[in-house]
């Protein structure tokens, strides 16, 4: 009996010494991507919204997202379509360009309904991380935000969804259970969860200030 | 003499101008979501329509004409009640006058000329502002066609001298009364601006002597007659209130108040250039720029050329120019009479703005035929016609792309285009639970302020209003105010799922929906 049980003992010893060895040889191929934020907003009305699907608003800086070492920026400058092909503001190309200036020149809107904005990344990628910024000069929430990778540009076919809020389906795409958030000039960080896709898309339906979709840029992270 | 094709290519023209205006007014009339205030006043009209009843309110809501002559559109559409109308119907009024102005502006030729007129009609019917507000089921539209009524009639008696043009501007005026209470404004431009207009060209009768003595006793008491016919006809509701005329009156009591700023109102006051600024120039945040500086340019050139001395005092004045003088003094005493009013309103330019674009076309008419040289007056002509372009070009942000945006000078204190997502939600709950008359709707607001919920929610017949806390919280939707947050969150526990939409800009309401009627609505939704 105490053979076992030493044998056992060691055993374990081994088997944890051995889950460390690998857990550090994983950190070390991992790194915390870098996201370029924006110049946050200072003024606007205070947003009197609240729900319980509303994650608290987060002042602390946002935790490093790990991701294996050679992630990189993959969306810049990529071609971007949309549902509303005439935005009532902007271009559709802003939506990659880099500029995530909470000013008015570097913002896209969209007119009112479930509108979608579409990136194409021009070949299949593994995806790690998305940030997207909607509108930050100012609180605000956007409602039925769903993100889905694809590589069908139809999104009929292989589509997975990585981030879903609509609570009620009213986009339609199934409910989510993802939170709803305040928009600011951190962005929402989305999970890719190392998806394979060419095209991610973004959909929504209007916020608390009126029914129009804004977007400002969307960085997605990920290797070719 | 006018030549045969040139009254042909006028007719034409005026014939062109009103086509387009009705269709520019008419298309699409239901894209706008529905204003707070249009939403109480369809419920007023609806309920007219639905019991035959209505009592004037002195303390809001305005005169009764609005609610009767939305009668007939009810009507003609079939609807068979009020939950059951569209706000087409409703904005169909505002739309029918607008176009009766159009039409009345003709019965001016004779006294200003068909280039002026057709100027001004042209000006009128592209005018942003007067688009916009005539496809708005408020009463200016009425208010604005009424005065032009009194100036019409006015001005015809005094060419003609017939009882019945006096007839015809005493049914204006008490049209106008029954309409607006701010008729009181224009009914003392419209005096004093005669009254001036005599003393300086001694129209309406030169010869005369004083204001009276231009209208025999016979007529004038024709013309107050009817005023005063039509007026307490309609304010008693046809002799079934009798209360309604004598309320007429004591309203101004509580106006008077309103427009020095006092009570609640007071966060309705503006300064005296607003209208101004709002028709110059409007550019807020990111979107198009707005601007009605070729119709202000117009007017003012107008105004120059109707208020400028008499270039040869002995002669006598002319019609034309005694009626057009008069026709300024009015627009400019009517229009400073709105900027020293506190109380100040997007809407209420409209009495004042409309008389200034057929001034506007007094002024570019006399611009365009200025000149002897053809070459010159095709590139007056083309200039206006470029102003008149540059107008139009306004009307699909103006009335659609902007209908309900702030950036929209016209727009305000409107209800949120996201509002769609709110009914959207309670609508489509309730079907999934038995439809719209099973399913009881308690609006929990400590203020009142739930327009225009009381519209979209019509066709539930199970909704009450609260502003105190109701008695009993056993019903599967409610809309609350996020101040009562706390009081349902311990009535209601966690029994009910909450949704937080938008009532208008930055103004949101809770919808509290119980989790059996939520679990159905998921799965009706979740069926393709």
């Amino acid at each position: 009996m105490k053979l076992s049980k030493w044998m056992l003992f060691a055993c374990s010893a081994i088997c944890l010494l051995a889950m460390g060895v690998m857990g550090a040889a994983v950190a070390e191929d991992m790194e915390a991507i870098k996201i370029e934020l924006p110049e946050p907003f200072f003024g606007g009305t205070p947003l009197d919204y609240w729900g319980p699907n509303l994650e608290p608003y987060d002042f602390k800086e946002r935790e490093p997202f790990m991701a294996p070492k050679g992630t990189e920026l993959i969306s810049k400058d990529k071609p971007v379509t949309s549902s509303d092909t005439a935005p009532l503001v902007g271009e559709l190309k802003q939506f990659t360009d880099g500029d995530k200036d909470y000013a008015k020149k570097s913002l896209i809107e969209l007119k009112e309904g479930v509108q979608w904005v579409q990136i194409d990344l021009e070949k299949e990628a593994t995806l790690y991380a998305i940030c997207l910024w909607h509108f930050h000069e100012g609180k605000r929430v956007y409602f039925d935000i769903v993100a889905q990778a694809s590589n069908d540009p139809n999104f009929k076919d292989g589509v997975t969804t990585l981030y879903n809020n609509d609570m009620d389906n009213s986009a339609g795409l199934g409910a989510g259970k993802d939170k709803e958030y305040i928009e600011s000039e951190k962005g929402r960080l989305i999970d890719a969860k190392g998806t394979k896709a060419r095209y991610v898309r973004f959909y929504s339906n209007g916020s608390t200030a009126n029914g129009l979709n804004n977007y400002v840029e969307s960085d997605v992270f990920g290797k070719f | 003499m006018p030549n045969r094709w040139t009254t042909l290519a006028y007719a034409a023209a005026a014939i062109l101008v009103f086509v387009g205006a009705a269709a520019l007014r008419c298309y699409g009339l239901d894209a706008r979501p529905v204003h707070g205030d249009e939403a109480n006043q369809a419920v007023k009209a609806g309920r007219l329509y639905d019991k035959g009843h209505y009592a004037y309110d002195p303390h809001e809501h305005h005169g009764p004409t609005l609610y009767y002559a939305t009668l007939a559109p009810l009507y003609l559409s079939g609807a068979a009640g009020f939950a059951h109308s569209t706000i087409s119907a409703y904005r169909l009024v505002p739309v029918v006058f607008s176009l009766v102005t159009l039409g009345l502006l003709l019965l001016l030729i004779p006294a200003l000329g068909r280039g002026a007129v057709l100027w001004g009609m042209a000006l009128t019917a592209l005018s942003p502002a007067l688009i916009f507000y005539s496809r708005y089921y408020i009463q200016e539209s009425m208010l604005v066609c009424f005065a032009l009524g009194a100036i019409v009639c006015g001005e015809r008696y005094f060419a003609t001298r017939r009882p019945i043009w006096a007839a015809g501007l005493g049914g204006c005026l008490g049209l106008m009364h029954a309409t607006k209470e701010t008729c009181v404004v224009l009914f003392a431009a419209l005096a004093l601006a005669l009254v001036l207009t005599r003393l300086r060209c001694g129209w309406p009768d030169r010869k005369a002597h004083g204001l009276m003595a231009t209208m025999p006793w016979p007529h004038a008491a024709l013309a107050v007659g009817v005023a005063a016919l039509v007026s307490v006809t309609l304010f008693s509701s046809f002799f079934t209130h009798l209360r309604g005329p004598l309320d007429s009156v004591l309203t101004y009591f509580t106006y008077a108040e309103r427009s020095e700023g006092i009570g609640s109102t007071a966060s309705h006051d503006r300064p005296w250039y607003y209208y101004l600024a709002l028709l110059g120039y409007t550019h807020r945040e990111a979107g198009p720029v707005w601007s009605e500086l070729f119709g202000l340019a117009a007017g003012a050139l107008g105004l120059l050329l109707a208020l400028r001395p008499n270039p040869a005092r002995t002669e006598p004045h002319s019609r034309e120019h005694a009626f057009v003088h008069f026709l300024a003094l009015y627009t400019v005493l009517s229009a400073a009479a709105f900027a020293i009013i506190s109380y100040k309103t997007p809407w209420n330019l409209l009495p004042f703005y409309q008389p200034l674009l057929l001034i506007g076309g007094y002024g570019i008419h006399r611009l365009v035929s200025a000149s002897r040289h053809n070459a010159i007056r095709a590139a007056a002509c083309l200039a206006a016609i470029a102003g008149l372009a540059h107008l139009a070009w306004q009307y699909s942000p103006t009335n659609f792309t902007y209908a309900a945006d702030v950036r929209n000078p016209y727009v305000y204190a409107h209800t949120s285009s996201a509002l769609v997502n709110l009914i959207e939600l309670v609508e489509d709950t309730a079907a999934a639970n038995g439809g719209a008359d099973q399913t009881p709707i308690y609006v929990l607001q400590p203020d009142g302020d739930y327009w225009p919920l009381p519209w979209y929610l019509r066709a539930f017949p199970q909704v009450g209003y609260w502003q105190e806390p109701p008695s009993t919280y056993e019903v599967p939707i409610f809309i609350a105010d996020p101040a009562l947050r706390g009081l349902l969150h311990e009535k209601l526990g966690d029994r009910y799922v909450v949704q937080t939409r938008s009532l208008r800009p930055a103004v949101l309401r809770d919808v509290y929906i119980r989790q059996d009627c939520w679990d159905r609505l998921l799965e009706s939704r979740s069926t393709p």
